[in-house]
């Protein structure tokens, strides 16, 4: 398996190399005529105001107590269309754990259509999203792809046992500009049960959210969140009631971020406490080291079934972007007595957009 | 390493210099824009992509030299606080949620010939290059030596 990777990382840094000497540099001279490719921008079409790109990652887990595994875990293209100032159209569709070591999964498990939506601009500083978007809580959940996050593995705070990752209704995000500080307020309201053209089994019902975000400085913001939810695998008429708090300092490759999220709800689904600290340091050019302490507390869904542990857990390793668009991780998640929710051991990764 | 030495350098010609030698950079936009006057911030979070739409409704179309260019980076320290290549973790970000960065153009007369042709464009170039019917909008000083290498080459100023 180091073998495979190997390969692949040399294959990569081939054609990043080639790839960063004719493309990466910014679209120059702005012509509505012709289509330009940029490698991490996507290939634009100005005729039609359209824009395809995406992302891919592979990952390799060798883990304590589970069979190693390669996978291609994520092949995600995007299209963005701006059929008019007002107008934004996006979507993105993703194919999952389509190839491992474990073989070929079949199509209808593996294609998912993350993100639909369609935002309107209704003035400077206001706009209304509808469609099927990612849910606004915390950090970690709104920028969760691949070639954006520093490690493999994903903070168990985040992840969707605790909260459905997309919303599937109507979204008002607003801001406002206080001398040099920048605050966004965004409301929203999920109706996955009648709307959503692909549901999952373990999605909301129905949803309703808040969340402000307050950028202090260029170097510093906060976030508060709220989100009140029924899922769709519970009959009961009990309500989750999920409050979240997080913070983003970065200044000169250096980076502090924090979530913590506390759920709540009256019957078999528990209550829930998590949070996570990472840290990103940069060693040398493009080189980080990144470390990460999480804490996870009380009644957590593991394969449909609700169970109560209590998990401190520690990650450690590297991240090595030799180009904007690329990103080679590595780690070591230790210190967690679950292995049904988060199994110590070795991940690796490469991820890329395109 | 050689990033922050050019980010140091960079920030201690900026801050270091009297005003009296000071230069400015003009912020220019298209006369078709109903504004007159902008605050950094405000310019900052134009060309992040952040306000995307003119008081009157429609696209701001912001402009940028390329990533090397003395005034380009001049303009992002000023604006940003940070050089272009620091900000490309942003722009990932951005292309995540189907957002792009501002289009590029090869100079300052390209950048003028731009703002002028192209309703809702914003761009920045030093005052020789300046020419109605673009309108001001902001001013930034910066200190002669930190551009010099992108003067006016004989023009009249």
């Amino acid at each position: 398996m180091p073998k495979r990777i190997l390969l692949l990382s040399v294959i990569g840094l081939c054609l990043g190399q080639t790839l960063s000497s004719t493309c990466l540099a910014e679209h120059s001279e702005h012509d509505d005529s012709m289509p330009t490719y940029q490698w991490g921008r996507g290939l634009t079409v100005p005729q039609f105001n359209l824009i395809f790109g995406g992302y891919a990652n592979i990952t390799y887990k060798h883990l304590e107590q589970n069979r190693n595994s390669l996978t291609f875990d994520d092949l995600s293209l995007f299209i963005t269309w701006t059929p008019h100032d007002r107008l934004h159209f996006f979507t993105e569709i993703e194919l999952e754990d389509f190839i491992s070591t474990d073989g070929i999964a079949k199509s209808n498990q593996t294609f998912v259509l993350e993100r639909l939506y369609l935002d309107f601009l209704v003035n400077e500083s206001t706009f209304l999203r509808f469609g099927k978007f990612l849910t606004p809580v915390g950090i970690w959940n709104v920028i969760h792809a691949s070639p954006l996050v520093w490690t493999t593995t994903r903070p168990l705070v985040t992840e969707s046992s605790m909260f459905d990752p997309h919303v599937t209704g109507l979204m008002i995000s607003k801001n406002y500009l206080f001398s040099d500080q920048y605050l966004e307020i965004a409301l929203y309201l999920d109706d996955s049960k009648d709307l959503d053209p692909l549901p999952a089994a373990d999605e909301f019902e129905n949803a309703f959210g808040g969340r402000i975000n307050y950028q202090l400085s260029d170097h510093f913001q906060v976030g508060a969140s709220y989100l009140g939810f029924k899922k769709r695998a519970y009959s009961s008429d009990s309500r989750n009631h999920l409050f979240g708090l997080d913070a983003y300092w970065k200044r000169n490759h250096f980076e502090l971020q924090m979530e913590f999220a506390y759920r709540h709800a009256d019957d078999v689904q528990g209550n829930e406490t998590g949070l996570y600290l990472q840290g990103v340091a940069p060693l040398s050019h493009n080189f980080f080291a990144v470390g990460r302490y999480e804490f996870l507390d009380g009644t957590h869904r593991v394969d449909n079934v609700m169970t109560d542990s209590t998990i401190n857990l520690g990650v450690a390793g590297f991240a090595w972007r030799p180009f904007t668009p690329l990103v080679f991780k590595a780690e070591y998640r230790f210190g967690s007595d679950d292995n049904s929710i988060a199994p110590n051991g070795f991940f690796t990764s490469v991820a890329f957009f395109y | 390493m050689l990033g922050k030495l050019r980010q140091l350098f960079n920030a201690l010609l900026i801050c270091s210099l009297p005003l009296a030698s000071a230069e400015e950079i003009l912020v220019i936009v298209n006369s078709d824009v109903p504004v007159k006057t902008l605050t950094s911030k405000q310019l900052a979070l134009i060309y992040q992509r952040k306000i995307i739409l003119t008081p009157q409704g429609t696209r701001w179309n912001p402009i940028n030299l390329q990533a090397d260019n003395t005034l380009r980076r001049v303009f992002s320290q000023q604006v940003f606080h940070q050089l272009p290549e620091d900000m490309e973790s942003y722009w990932n970000v951005q292309y995540f949620n189907g957002i792009t960065p501002p289009y590029v153009v090869s100079s300052q007369q390209a950048m003028l010939h731009f703002v002028l042709d192209t309703p809702g464009a914003i761009g920045y170039i030093l005052p020789c290059y300046f020419a109605p019917p673009a309108k001001i909008v902001l001013k930034l000083s910066v200190p002669n030596a930190a551009i010099a290498d992108s003067s006016c080459d004989g023009r009249n100023k």
